[in-house]
């Protein structure tokens, strides 16, 4: 009896051990991940409040304009050459949302003999992958205090960032009077991974200075 | 002892001189210079939002092997389900239910150790008996109220308020008041009569003020047998923001609860009577009374359905205060109060008998004429079970302080349990009914001769429980690496006392014994993020368990002399190795883990004491691995999945008895496993979500289990299956999220068995004679598997 027994677990443990495997491993990760981006970003544009518009935002809306920017990049003049190498310096990388990037190349196309550098839309655009990265990597805290606090609130931060992309130094300008959250909020901005400045961005600046909010809240159940 | 939190506060002190002084204030001034500084606008983390997928994992950031079932999880299950089944697929968990609907309670084991060698707590409170760490899963929370579970498997949370855990620990968190006004009514029905009712109102935000109260009311009958369950619930939770990051909270649960048992089987029994055997239903009554002779009870082997019950009571309060003294300096004020009252007698088909008049053992006269046949010679069958009552204020106060990149949490628990323990019996009624199953009718109860209660039982237990803890989480290279190094000191004082009662030598004497146990547990974490993705943790953390208030009693009374065990506390050394892997689409964790488990405690023969008292009866070592996995969803399928190998090895024989000329009577455990504990456990949970459709179809395997302390029997794995289907219908103007429910538990109707072991101490040594060490054996009992159960609710909105 006790062999029959022990047959039985030889026979019925390693399939779901395989099955585990293939989970953890294999095809679906790599289907789902290759999958992911178009799908997640749109996603995270859900989850989030509609991201306040770029700074320099009373600028005319050309429909057109997102062809024309994919266009220019197969031979690509020395901005968007920068402009690409941020992109790929710059690890999980959510693909920009196309229809942000009309708003900065409007003045581009007028002009394409002189390739006048836009800086302000080269800013625009690295604060936007700034912006998506920390979208990527934000989390609310799972600690045993977090997780019976469920704290929520808003932090304040300011993040100043070198040329290279390091992080100079990050702090708390605005408090969330929780210290979970503002522990939570620090420690996503100081892992951070941030891209290179394009050469033209924040030009004369050793470093720059950038200030972001993490507001934290609490699904209600439905 | 006192010395040591100053020479840690030293010690860590000494660590700030070369943390990186990353300020938590604000920029030094600069000038408000527009091309200096940018705006990046406001970034939203809204919970887990939808990466959840199954809800049975989230992105964990300790240093230690931790696993959450989370509201998105729980949301699926039968609205009867308890903790214990909740966290089924979790990597560790290793637990069964009596029946499907949950309300007759279950047991639970993660890595071997026992729900009692763990701690748990509802809304930061400990839930474990304060006299042998019991837990009775179906007491708790709602599952409709319920938040999230979570389990930390190999120790307990160093802040966590237990004395008893060798193992990890559980934590119960009750959902939050909702912002707006609802109303919700939810009703469940199923086979077995289930039914459910559940009211919540939750009262929205009334300036800073939230609340809810909920109501219901359950019943279910038995699988098998004749009985059922009956439970109705109270849950109800206050919150009170203070502004600035100070709140206030209040919890309440009132639990009153009555359940038949469900028969455990051995072998044997199955055999003989199938797998459905229960306790007899018709009842054999006693002889008829007659008058100067003795009457004597007739033999029943299944005993009869009434008698196996568990009517209890219980009460769990918890206040919390948060205080943000200023934005680095929080303290957090969490009283707490349990009481519980109740009886329960074990499985077993047993119908008590006693004896009238003046026996050897007979105290004060003894028992009066019970039968009323004007005699005192008869032996008559009563109802006779262990009733409890506890009375358990604490309160955890604890300090957290941000120092520049120290995190530094130092509190104190304290906890004061007054634990009644009694055994009053009443007599039967002539049709085997149970008059009195609280036993609290005084004009029911059995008498002695003097006119003072029979008592198969008369305890009185203070516990005092208290510890210091102090933990500094070090952050270091930005955030990427964290150290927390943590110590507790855990103390545990009984006062004992055993009043004369009717259980005959040692129990017939009054005596009082106090008895303290204090530890030092401490612990060091680590974390590492090599990228966002990739995370490496580790943990070393020393849990110990204080000893059972019954332990304090004496075994024996020999020439005049009371005979005490003398048992010390178990001690265990976990550590966790872990990989964890975090993207958004997936989330992956994986844990090698060692527990090094010292002066386990059982029943075995003490050489100084010459008899069998629970005893420590060596070393045991297990070790294993744990992964969990789960996914977001993507076009609607989400996935989780966790598989658990353990390796539990016991390293000493031990003397069961006295060796004699023929027989060692040492049992061969060395190199055995623990029993009901599978190498292998594996879960997975399959969910398809569109629109207002969801399916979740999920197995559980259980691989083989000894059953034996020599493991000289074994029960098979099984796999058991669960269906849930949603469906949410669209909102109409008075009624909203009308959602409809539909939950098959073991769809395959499989037939399997568990091991009914009540603690982590009490297994069958072993279930065959050993040649040329003992002639003796036990029977292993069985809970039989619950057959396929459907269920089916709504839920709606007002």
């Amino acid at each position: 009896m006790e062999f029959l027994y022990r047959f039985r677990q030889i026979f019925s443990g390693p399939p779901a051990i395989i099955v585990m495997i293939l989970v953890i491993t294999t095809p679906l990760t790599k289907v789902m991940e290759a999958m992911a981006p178009k799908d997640l970003f749109e996603q995270q544009i859900d989850l989030t409040e509609p991201p306040p518009p770029p700074p320099p935002p009373p600028k005319v809306v050309q429909e057109e304009q997102p062809q024309k920017v994919e266009s220019v990049v197969p031979q690509p003049p020395a901005d968007i050459i920068t402009k690409d190498s941020v992109v790929l310096d710059f690890k999980p990388a959510p693909p920009e949302p196309p229809r942000a990037i009309e708003v900065p190349r409007v003045e581009a196309p007028p002009a394409p003999v002189a390739p006048r550098v836009d800086i302000g839309a080269i800013q625009v655009s690295y604060e936007r992958i700034i912006r998506g990265y920390l979208e990527s990597i934000k989390r609310y805290p799972t600690s045993r205090e977090a997780r019976s606090q469920r704290p929520t609130g808003k932090v304040g931060l300011w993040l100043e960032v070198n040329r290279d992309g390091s992080l100079k130094d990050a702090g708390i300008a605005k408090t969330s009077d929780s210290i979970i959250l503002d522990n939570a909020a620090l420690a996503t901005v100081r892992q951070g991974k941030f891209p290179s400045f394009p050469p033209e961005a924040y030009a004369g600046q050793p470093s720059h200075r950038f200030t972001v909010s993490l507001e934290y809240n609490l699904e209600q159940q439905n | 002892m006192k010395l040591q939190p100053k020479v840690l506060a030293l010690v860590i002190s000494s660590l700030f001189v070369s943390g990186a002084a990353l300020a938590q204030t604000p920029a030094p001034a600069e000038k408000k210079d527009d091309k200096k500084t940018t705006e990046l606008g406001t970034i939203n983390i809204t919970g887990e939002g939808d990466r959840l997928g199954t809800g049975n994992i989230i992105q964990e950031e300790g240093t230690k092997a931790r696993s959450t079932t989370t509201r998105s999880a729980i949301d699926k299950q039968r609205t009867t389900a308890n903790p214990f089944q909740l966290i089924e697929l979790l990597p560790g968990v290793n637990t069964s239910s009596q029946d499907a609907t949950g309300l007759f309670g279950g047991s639970l084991r993660v890595r071997g150790f026992n729900s009692d060698q763990m701690g748990f707590t509802v809304d930061g409170a400990p839930v474990n008996d304060s006299g042998n760490f019991a837990v009775f899963p179906q007491e708790y929370v709602d599952q409709e109220n319920l938040q999230e579970v979570f389990v930390t498997q190999g120790s307990a949370d160093n802040e966590a308020p237990h004395v008893g855990a060798t193992g990890g620990n559980i934590g119960i968190v009750s959902s939050s008041p909702l912002d707006k006004y609802r109303t919700r009514l939810t009703h469940t029905v199923g086979g077995l009569n289930l039914a459910k009712t559940f009211l919540r109102v939750d009262t929205g935000l009334l300036g800073n003020f939230k609340a809810f109260l909920s109501y219901s009311h359950a019943q279910s009958s038995k699988w098998k047998g004749v009985g059922g369950a009956n439970r109705n619930h109270i849950d109800f939770k206050a919150f009170y923001n203070l502004g600035k990051g100070s709140s206030l909270q209040l919890t309440a649960l009132w639990n009153d609860a009555i359940n038949n048992n469900i028969r455990s089987l051995s072998l044997a029994n199955i055999a003989a009577g199938g797998r459905e055997l229960d306790y007899a239903k018709v009842w054999i009554p006693d002889p008829a009374a007659v008058a100067g002779t003795a009457q004597s009870t007739p033999n029943r082997p299944d005993g009869y359905w009434t008698i196996p019950i568990n009517p209890f009571r219980n009460a769990v309060v918890t206040g919390k205060g948060w205080f943000a003294l200023t934005p680095t300096i929080r303290l957090d004020v969490e009283p707490y109060f349990w009481y519980g009252f109740g009886n329960g007698n074990g499985p077993a088909p047993t119908v008590v008998t006693l004896r009238e008049g003046t026996g050897t053992t007979s105290l004060r006269g003894g028992l009066l004429d019970i039968n009323g046949d004007g005699d005192r010679l008869d032996t008559v069958s009563v109802f006779r079970s262990s009733v409890t009552e506890t009375f358990r204020p604490g309160a955890t106060v604890k300090l957290n302080w941000q120092i520049a990149n120290h995190r530094i949490m130092a509190g104190y628990w304290f906890e004061r349990a007054r634990h009644r323990q009694t055994q009053p019996a009443v007599k039967l009624a002539v049709d085997g009914t149970v008059p009195d199953y609280w036993l609290q009718d005084p004009s029911q109860l059995l008498r002695r001769v003097d006119g003072s209660f029979y008592q198969g039982r008369d305890q009185f237990t203070i516990s005092s429980a208290k510890s210091i803890f102090i933990q500094d989480t070090i952050s270091l290279m930005n955030d990427r690496l964290t150290l927390i190094p943590s110590i507790k000191f855990p103390e545990l004082k009984r006062y004992f006392t055993n009043y004369a009662n009717d259980a005959g030598g040692a129990s017939a004497i009054t005596y009082d014994r106090t008895k303290t146990e204090k530890n030092t547990n401490p612990s060091f974490g680590v974390r590492y993020s090599v990228t966002d993705a990739h995370q490496l943790f580790g943990n070393v953390t020393k849990g110990s368990r204080t000893t059972n208030n019954f332990n304090l009693a004496a075994t024996a009374i020999v020439a005049g002399q009371l005979i005490f065990p003398n048992v010390k506390q178990e001690t265990s050394l976990t550590t966790d190795v872990g990989y964890r892997y975090l993207s958004d689409v997936f989330t992956f964790s994986g844990t090698a883990f060692a527990t090094k488990f010292k002066d386990r405690i059982s029943t075995a023969f003490d050489q100084d004491l010459a008899r069998r008292v629970d005893t420590n009866v060596g070393d045991a070592n297990i070790r294993g691995l744990e992964l969990e996995a789960g996914t977001r969803p993507y076009k609607g399928f989400s996935v989780y999945g966790s598989v658990t190998y353990t390796r539990s090895k016991m390293e000493q024989d031990f003397q069961d008895a006295a060796p004699t000329a023929t027989l060692t009577n040492r049992l061969p455990t060395a190199g055995k496993e623990f029993p009901d504990t599978p190498k292998l456990l594996a879960g997975m949970t399959v969910q398809y979500a569109n629109g207002p459709f969801l399916a979740t179809l999920s197995n559980k395997f259980t691989g083989l289990r000894y059953s034996s302390l020599v493991n000289d029997e074994a029960v098979p794995g099984f796999h058991l299956t669960d269906l849930a289907l949603g469906y949410r219908l669209p909102n109409t103007q008075w009624i909203k999220n009308v959602t409809l429910r539909l939950n098959v538990s073991n769809l395959l109707d499989k037939n399997y068995l568990v091991l009914s072991a009540g603690s982590g101490s009490s297994f069958v040594r072993n279930a065959r004679p050993i040649a040329g060490v003992t002639t003796g054996s036990g029977a292993v009992f069985y809970y039989v598997g619950a057959p396929r159960f459907t269920s089916a609710s709504v839920s709606m909105d007002f």
